[in-house]
């Protein structure tokens, strides 16, 4: 077995993804627009959003491979969900750094127990049981199977997010109900070359991370 | 108003400066697992 970097392909990903994202930084500080009453605040969006589709992402992946893992009874299910698990809360602990970043200058506090918020926070906490309940030890094969439920059920979350300005009275949001397809080409441009940038390190760190536990599986078999 | 170093630097060094972090963490834990990796399977032909 090589090490992740001496393959060129990965490589190469990666030099093009370190690139990305220089280009996203300066298309960002220069090519976006000011939004008059944010000003440099608003330019957070750019990152904040992309790292909790990227979170999304991975929790998606989650549920696919306990869906699969189930089905097929393959190990490299559970070590794919594992990984997509770990990269995934991740970036919504990023998401829950950043948010309140941008949160001070626009609600004037850095946390409001609003539904979109709420429903992030339990989600992340609900991965971090996700990670205690793997980490207990027990039945390796029976921890396999409860651990693809777990990230089954958890995905159940993720579209109550994304709805939750929809879902709850506006009375109580905090989020704006903004329709990204109205948004100006500039703005929307610049936001999808930044999702796009994030998913390509999102699926370098999958990749990387499935074989660092790999490597790591047969580190213990060898024992 | 809100500045560029307090808002927007300071967000993108959060989230760059801990993707990289990330990197650095497994590239040495990677290098740790593939070298022990390697001493076990030299000790095995050796036995």
């Amino acid at each position: 077995m090589k090490l992740f970097f001496q393959n060129k392909k990965n490589l190469i990903l990666l030099i093009i993804v370190s690139i990305l994202f220089i280009v996203n930084l300066i298309n960002i500080i220069f090519f976006t627009p000011m939004i008059a009453d944010q000003h440099w605040a608003q330019k957070i969006f750019y990152v904040h959003v992309p790292s909790a589709w990227v979170g999304f992402l991975g929790y998606f992946i989650v549920m696919i491979s306990g869906f699969m893992l189930l089905i097929k009874n393959d190990i490299k299910w559970d070590d794919t969900a594992l990984a997509a698990a770990e990269i995934g809360t991740f970036f919504m602990a990023l998401v829950l750094i950043t948010g309140p970043i941008w949160a001070k200058p626009i609600w004037g506090t850095t946390w409001i127990w609003e539904p979109r918020l709420t429903t992030t926070l339990i989600l992340f906490l609900y991965y971090m049981g996700y990670f205690m309940f793997r980490s207990f030890g027990g039945n390796i094969e029976r921890i396999r199977r409860q651990a693809a439920v777990l990230g089954i059920i958890a995905f159940i979350n993720v579209p109550i997010i994304f709805l939750s300005v929809q879902f709850w009275d506006p009375e109580i949001q905090s989020h704006p109900q903004v329709e990204m397809a109205n948004q100006p080409p500039e703005i929307l441009y610049s936001f999808l070359f930044s999702l796009s940038v994030f998913t390509i390190m999102f699926i370098l760190m999958l990749k990387y991370k499935v074989h660092l536990i790999n490597l790591k599986n047969l580190s213990n078999k060898n024992v | 108003m809100y500045n560029f170093f307090n808002y927007f630097l300071l967000v993108y060094i959060i989230v760059v400066g801990a993707i990289l972090f990330w990197f650095i963490f497994h590239f040495l834990n990677e290098k740790k697992l593939f070298l022990s990796n390697k001493q076990l399977s030299l000790d095995k032909d050796d036995s």
